[in-house]
């Protein structure tokens, strides 16, 4: 089946994913049939796809939360492990 | 290591702690060693003892999570706020990228209550498979799930108010102003 009976590429209310499974689908959990439906889906659909680019956007941004480890912390935690053995 | 630290600040929300609480759980691993199964990760394995020791210590600190308020908020919370009155030729990535910075996405996340921060840190920043994570905590997958769920939210409601302290997104309606 394909999509070309949708009247245009715009988001209709009906087709807003839940977060729930938006985020089943970013996190890969989302089972066959619905991931390759919501893959074609988000092909098709520039509002999900905007959707779905915001919060793939939104998880990568969380990559700032990491904290860089300072010289020395890491040298005194060495010296700590290495006296372990 | 240095992810094991890095969530350890996020934990413990400062440096020395954070040094403190590493160095305990290369200690525990070292003295439980024997418990670690050859073939497994041996990276959830230690982010496994790194969390039990954090909950283990800080449990008194713990307050429950407001679950009524957060049940509150909506899905697409902040795209709904943020994204439909900006420009679209910009990508939504480039977007959230340029309306906060840093510090305020750490402050987000440093906001959150400690059970939901786990779980999003876990698999969010560390990458970390809802079963791992549901090992880790010791609770089931579900519950990893719906307080992943949670957290996500709850981290946009705090990127709401950030946006709206610098004029990036409206203000919310008051319940008084209907």
């Amino acid at each position: 089946m394909t999509k070309d009976d949708e009247p245009e590429p715009e988001c209709s209310v009906s087709c807003d994913p839940t977060i729930e499974e938006l985020y089943s689908y970013i996190d890969g959990y989302l089972g066959e049939p619905r991931k390759t439906e919501f893959k074609s889906h988000l092909e098709t659909c520039t509002g999900c796809d905007d959707v779905y680019h915001f919060h793939i956007g939104l998880r990568s941004m969380l990559g700032s939360c990491r904290e860089e480890m300072p010289a020395d912390v890491r040298r005194r935690l060495l010296d700590s492990i290495t006296k372990l053995f | 290591m240095s992810s094991l630290y890095s969530t350890a600040v996020r934990l413990t929300g400062n440096r020395t702690d954070a040094e403190d609480l590493v160095q305990e759980t290369y200690l525990r691993a070292f003295r439980s060693y024997e418990t670690f199964q050859a073939g497994t990760n041996l990276r959830a394995w230690l982010f496994r003892i790194l969390t039990n020791t954090h909950i283990n210590r800080y449990r008194a600190k713990q307050r429950r999570p407001e679950e009524t308020e957060l049940d509150d908020i909506e899905d697409l919370y902040l795209y709904r706020r943020l994204r439909p009155e900006s420009d679209l030729s910009r990508s939504a990535e480039e977007q959230l990228m340029e309306s906060f910075s840093e510090a305020e996405v750490v402050a987000a996340v440093d906001a959150l209550p400690e059970s939901y921060r786990l779980p999003v840190l876990l698999a969010d920043v560390e990458g970390f498979r809802y079963k791992e994570i549901a090992e880790m905590l010791d609770i089931p997958v579900g519950t990893v799930m719906s307080r992943l769920h949670r957290g996500r939210k709850a981290l946009q409601k705090a990127l709401y108010e950030f946006a709206v302290t610098r004029g990036l997104a409206a203000a919310p309606v008051s319940a008084s102003d209907h």
